[in-house]
């Protein structure tokens, strides 16, 4: 496990006598790897996207033409169009918000979750890190499909019930993260030291656990954010996915199944995309878990 | 240690407990039932009152699961509604062998794949060899099931006739789908490899090494590995469960006996006794699973063992 | 060996056509008279005391008796182009459903076996779809059409020896019709059997009896002109297995007693099972091939191609590099067979007065029927494999009126009528119209295009706007049939044998539609009791009309697929019937048969598939 952040400082600074602090570093690490520029390029790329998809194309996502159906990649529909005629490319723009909100908003919440149980845990030990400990054991072995299943069932599929079954499992991760790492942190030194010194369990937690976990939970978060992608196809492949005819990537991948063989637009651009979110967002998750780790060799 | 594993046993009997009390309230609250499986025209009230009656869907909730719980407590799993003439224990006992060869084929493949080129990339940090490796685990991850099913069956099966396209047989058999559910893990497997790598490899008694003169082969397998194992078996060893209970995607294009169905058909049939028993069975696994990665956290990291001993 | 195949290759494609065209012509192969040459020796004795050896050369023409196949346990000689016994079973994948009970009469929905191999039906259908007698010889009905009397053969018995008799066909169908069978509601016709299966009356009381040993006497509610036909899903069970085992006998190969042709010898649940010819069986479906084995099989064209699987359907759901594959090989395409449609999807109205307000307004269903444009629609998304519905009945079915019923009002596109139909009940531009759910049961990919589709002519055409609510096939049931809590819903029905009743009888009041029409009811039951074909089926035209006008439902489509088996299949049940399709399975589709009529010949016109 990492040492103390801040004993690296001077070493930065050595090498480096024009910038001062770790983020200044960090930013020139994070630059330095390629992929982790692309994959922030992305994301930056991808969210204006999905905001201005209205502004970007003549083109709704649910009108559908089905004389034009099945059409190849052209000048007026560059990425073809689907088994209603609909644009592709129209499609694809829109299907970046579902992908966002539900990346985002279940990551974000199985991280506060899963970031307060494990500190409290971690931390705490004893009883509670007995209690919390049991709590991720129920849920890891929750089998997650029965739950979604059946919320199915009787709910109607909807963004919102998309999230809260994603974020079930996704905060077991972060949890099991940051209490592994409050742990470990809990016997160093200098916090012995502070507790010894008086300092109230809530001030350790905030300045010195959680700004040792904030590399950790960044890359758990940005690397969450390909697997709520994924389990967000895989869900439209059991018929969950998002509300038609809001389109998403996984849902437009699902429906390629029976096409891709004689129109390959029809997966390959949701395929793409879904590989370079992927990338890209591994790709910022490890620049930033690098950037911010001083002693990863690179 | 021993205190230990019984501690966690313990433990892993009430999470099963508690699953079960879940899973059990969760399965009887969606609408429909093992009456109406399949059915067009929708019986009359008349007749669901006697099918209740006869398998004791009358009784109350609690009444049912207590029942439930004491023939679960002798292993006895009850018989699943649509399958008269066999018990879900003999079920999942004769049909686990299957899919877990399978899945513990995929797995093994998996890992052993994933982590070479994850180690690779990682010892090449930012190298073309490292980009290449990150793109060849993202591709295989993200390329649909139902583009890799078609290729493998119908290149290597239909047209070069090197292995059949499915059914249960001999070694032959299993080629294909051991290598469409293992492939794509192998990329994930790859990625948290090189991640649990570098992160492994920038600790300071790493420097000293080389500082000492080890050369890299030593220095990656005897200490950085070392390290990076423990956060890699937390991710790697539940894969074994996870695969080895059958994937209903391969069984299906694959032709294959296994589980993987049952965890989404006895849903949606509605079918009690199978779901409980199998979601049980499942969670057994996984709770075990984990109890296993603790005990080899011990093993291998022997900090862990002596907090351990101080809490 | 390389070479060698690909010279045979070659070869065998110029004459491909030609051997297919033969092949499938189905000629019998006729005997070939043989030319054997013979030396002889003859000698001749002259006055002139010499020998003479004279060599002659003999031609003898000999027409042998015709060459024939292996022989069977069945006693069934196949003819002389068969392939070996070894090499004559059927291979099926295990059922779908991935449970289910052993016999027909137990369960129907969740059955284990998909054929009629050990259990001999009533009835059943031939290649030409009309229903002839397996069990019985022959049928009467009374003069007042309340009964029928069915003449059992004398000659059938069970695997292990005991004669079939009428009583055990009464048996059959008591206990079936008293523990829940869930296909009950299909013999509602008889007399009784509502009140027995509700549990209203004991089973004797239902309307079935044997007035002898080999004649059994059915009554029933009002006259059924299509009574002959529901024996096609009638199958006897035997008493004393369930006396004997209980209740899982048809299970298990140690206690299966069989009444058909094969006899369950292997049994392994999830895994596979077996069945082989069970030589006592004496009825008239003689089936070539001697075993039917069910497993685990794979799925998809390559699968098909590689010999892996003995058929394969190709329909909308399919993936399209598999209908340009088969069009593109030439052994594919002599192998496809088109198989009519059996099923319409239609969309219904949940009318029940307050349930869901607009929705009870005809006018308002009358304006979501006329926005959408389904011949477009259909013919694009399933691309040729499905025709528009326009009644409930499929295209080719008896009785068929499609080409009336088009020109009705609901099946005429006309989005303009259709806003002022909308203006006119209160919803100019579809303001202020409710947000409905179309629940859609277990749609695949064409059906969910085909839902989406008719969501956005919907939006597109009235301003409304429709959510889609894709459900599996339980919740859908419960909600939309049981609860008739679905404000729209989109399902489809098939047949379950040829006659228009099949798919009539589900409108009737009190049946599974969430719509109340009594008038429609009592012309329809009145109709459907007329003994004389063509009037019954006049006002059958007439029931169907009506019920395309009631607006409670709209019929969009019917989808047929093309099966395809290896060309090297032959036999008299897989040869093309008066229309020209060719059934799989030993008769007509829409029932099971036992694979009779069907053998396995030399593969040489598959070469080359790969």
């Amino acid at each position: 496990m990492s040492t103390a952040v801040s004993a690296a400082a001077p070493a930065v600074a050595q090498a480096q006598p024009r910038y001062a602090g770790i983020l200044a570093g960090a930013w020139r690490r994070f630059r330095r790897n390629k992929l982790a520029l692309f994959g922030l390029g992305y994301v930056v790329f991808i969210s204006f996207v999905a905001v201005a998809a209205p502004y970007l194309t003549p083109y709704t996502y649910d009108k559908i033409n089905p004389s034009i159906a099945l059409q190849g990649p052209s000048w007026s529909h560059p990425m073809g169009t689907d088994i209603l005629g609909r644009d592709m490319l129209t499609r694809i723009m829109y299907a970046a918000r579902p992908m966002l909100i539900v990346g985002f908003a279940t990551q974000l919440a199985g991280l506060v979750i899963g970031t307060t149980l494990g500190v409290l845990g971690g931390y705490l030990g004893g009883a509670v890190d007995w209690a919390v400990s049991r709590l991720v054991e129920l849920f890891s072995a929750l089998p997650w499909y029965l739950i979604v299943l059946y919320m199915v069932m009787v709910l109607s599929p909807s963004l919102k019930n998309l999230i809260l079954a994603l974020t079930i499992t996704s905060w077991v991760n972060s949890c099991r993260v940051v209490r592994g790492l409050s742990f470990s942190i809990r016997k160093l030194d200098y916090v012995e030291a502070a507790r010894a010194l008086g300092i109230p369990g809530w001030r350790i937690v905030i300045y010195h656990v959680l700004p040792q976990a904030i590399p950790l939970l960044l890359w758990t978060f940005a690397a969450g954010i390909p697997t709520a992608v994924f389990a967000e196809a895989g869900l439209s492949f059991l018929g969950m996915g998002v509300r038609p005819p809001q389109p998403s990537w996984g849902q437009m991948l699902a429906d390629a199944g029976n096409y891709w063989m004689y129109w390959p637009h029809m997966f390959v651009f949701p395929s793409a995309m879904i590989t370079l979110s992927v990338l890209a967002f591994q790709g910022l998750a490890d620049g930033l878990r690098e950037a911010m780790d001083v002693n990863v060799n690179i | 240690m021993l205190a230990y594993i019984l501690r966690r046993f313990l433990g892993i009997a009430l999470t099963l407990l508690l699953l079960s009390i879940f899973t059990f309230v969760l399965s009887r609250t969606v609408p429909g039932g093992p009456w109406l499986q399949g059915v067009e025209i929708p019986q009359s009230p008349q007749q669901v009152a006697a099918f209740k009656a006869k398998y004791g869907l009358d009784k109350p909730l609690w009444q049912q699961y207590l029942v439930w719980l004491r023939n679960a407590l002798t292993l006895d799993l009850g018989v699943p509604f649509s399958m008269p003439e066999i018990t879900v224990s003999r079920l999942i006992g004769r049909l686990l062998p299957y899919s877990a060869l399978v899945g513990g084929l995929a797995a093994t493949l998996a890992i052993a794949l994933g982590v070479a080129l994850g180690i690779a990339s990682a010892a090449r940090a930012n190298t073309w060899l490292d980009n290449v490796i990150t793109l060849y685990a993202v591709f295989i991850g993200t390329i649909p099931s139902f583009v890799m099913g078609f290729v493998l069956a119908y290149f290597l099966a239909a047209k070069l006739g090197w292995f059949p396209t499915g059914g249960w047989g001999g070694p032959r058999h299993l080629v294909l789908p051991v290598i469409a559910y293992g492939l794509p893990v192998s990329g994930g497997v790859a990625r948290w490899t090189r991640q649990c790598m570098l992160e492994a490899m920038g600790s300071d008694y790493v420097r000293t090494a080389y500082a000492k003169g080890v050369r890299e082969l030593g220095v990656m397998t005897r200490h950085v590995l070392r390290n990076a194992l423990i956060p890699m078996i937390t991710n790697f060893l539940p894969l074994f469960p996870g695969m080895m209970t059958g994937s209903i995607f391969i069984e299906s294009v694959f032709g294959l006996p296994g589980l993987g169905k049952y965890f989404v058909m006895s849903s949606t049939n509605r079918d009690y006794p199978m779901v409980l028993g199998i979601t049980m069975f499942w969670a057994l696994l996984i709770a075990c699973t984990y109890l296993v990665t603790d005990i080899l956290y011990g093993i291998i990291d022997p900090r862990v063992r002596i907090a351990e001993k101080a809490a | 060996m390389a070479r060698k195949k690909v010279a045979r290759r070659r070869f065998l494609q110029l004459t491909g056509m030609a051997a297919a065209g033969a092949v499938i012509g189905g000629c019998a192969q006729a005997a070939t008279p043989q030319v054997v040459k013979e030396t002889v020796e003859v000698v001749v004795t002259k006055e002139v005391e010499k020998v003479v050896t004279k060599e002659v050369e003999k031609v003898v023409e000999v027409t042998p008796a015709p060459p024939t196949g292996p022989t069977n346990a069945l006693g069934v000689t196949l003819p002389a182009d068969a392939l070996p016994l070894e090499k004559q079973y059927v291979l099926e994948p295990i059922g779908e459903v991935g449970g289910g009970y052993g016999h027909i009469m137990e369960s129907l929905y969740n059955r284990a076996f998909e054929h009629f191999g050990g259990t001999e039906p009533l009835t059943s259908l031939d290649i030409n779809l009309q229903v002839y007698p397996v069990a019985c010889e022959s049928w009467q009905v009374s003069e007042d059409g309340l009964y029928w009397d069915f003449k059992l053969r004398k000659e059938l018995v069970f695997s292990d020896g005991k004669p079939i008799t009428a009583h055990d066909w009464v048996f059959t169908l008591r206990r079936a019709m008293s523990s829940g069978y869930d296909f009950g509601w299909f013999y509602f016709d008889i007399k009784n059997a509502v009140k027995v299966y509700n549990g209203e009356l004991p089973p004797e009381e239902l309307g079935i009896e044997a007035v002898d040993d080999y004649t059994l006497r059915i009554y029933t509610e009002k006259p059924t002109p299509y009574l002959p036909a529901l024996g096609v899903w009638f199958a006897v069970a035997p008493k004393h297995a369930y006396e004997q085992y209980g209740e899982n006998w048809a299970l298990d190969p140690q206690k299966y007693i069989s009444s058909g042709p094969f006899i369950l010898t292997k049994f392994e649940r999830g895994v596979g099972h077996k069945w082989e010819l069970n030589p006592n069986y004496k009825g008239i479906r003689r089936p070539y091939i001697v075993e039917i084995r069910e497993e685990n099989l794979p799925k998809g064209l390559p699968a098909y191609i590689a010999g892996d699987i003995q058929r394969i359907s190709i329909d909308a759901n399919s993936p399209a590099g598999e209908r340009a594959l088969v069009n593109a090989n030439p052994i594919l395409r002599t192998e496809s067979h088109p198989q009519p449609p059996t099923n319409t999807d239609y969309i219904g109205f949940n009318t029940l007065p307050g349930k869901f307000p607009p929705l009870d307004n005809p006018d308002v269903r009358l304006a979501l029927c006329k926005a959408i444009d389904k011949e477009t629609l259909v013919s694009e998304i399933f691309q040729g494999f499905a025709e528009p519905a326009w009644g409930i009945l499929p295209k080719g079915f008896p009785n068929y009126i499609g080409e009336q019923l088009k020109e009705l009002d609901p099946n005429v596109y006309d989005p303009e009528a259709a806003r002022q139909l909308l203006a006119k009940a209160g919803y100019p531009d579809g303001k202020g119209f409710p947000v409905f759910e179309m629940w859609i049961r277990q749609p695949d990919a064409s059906r969910m295009a085909l839902c989406e589709a008719i969501q956005a002519r919907w939006k597109e055409n009235l301003g409304i706007t429709v959510e889609l609510r894709p459900s599996d096939f339980q919740s859908f049931t419960d909600t939309a049939f049981k609860q008739k809590n679905a404000p729209i819903y989109f399902v489809n029905y098939s047949l379950d044998y040829y006659d228009p009743a099949t798919f009539l009888n589900i409108f009737r009041t009190g049946g599974r539609h969430p719509h109340e029409d009594p008038e429609w009811t009592a012309f329809y039951d009145e109709a459907n009791a007329i003994m004389d074909p063509e009037k019954r089926f006049a006002l059958l035209q007439e029931a169907e009309k009506r019920l395309v006008l009631s607006v409670a439902y709209y019929f969009v489509e019917s989808p047929f697929g093309i099966m395809l088996w290896p060309c090297n299949l032959k036999g008299e049940t897989v040869q093309p019937n008066k229309d020209g399709y060719q059934f799989y399975g030993g008769g007509g589709v829409g029932c099971f048969h036992a694979y009779e009529g069907m053998y396995w010949a030399d593969p040489a016109c598959r070469a080359g598939l790969r």
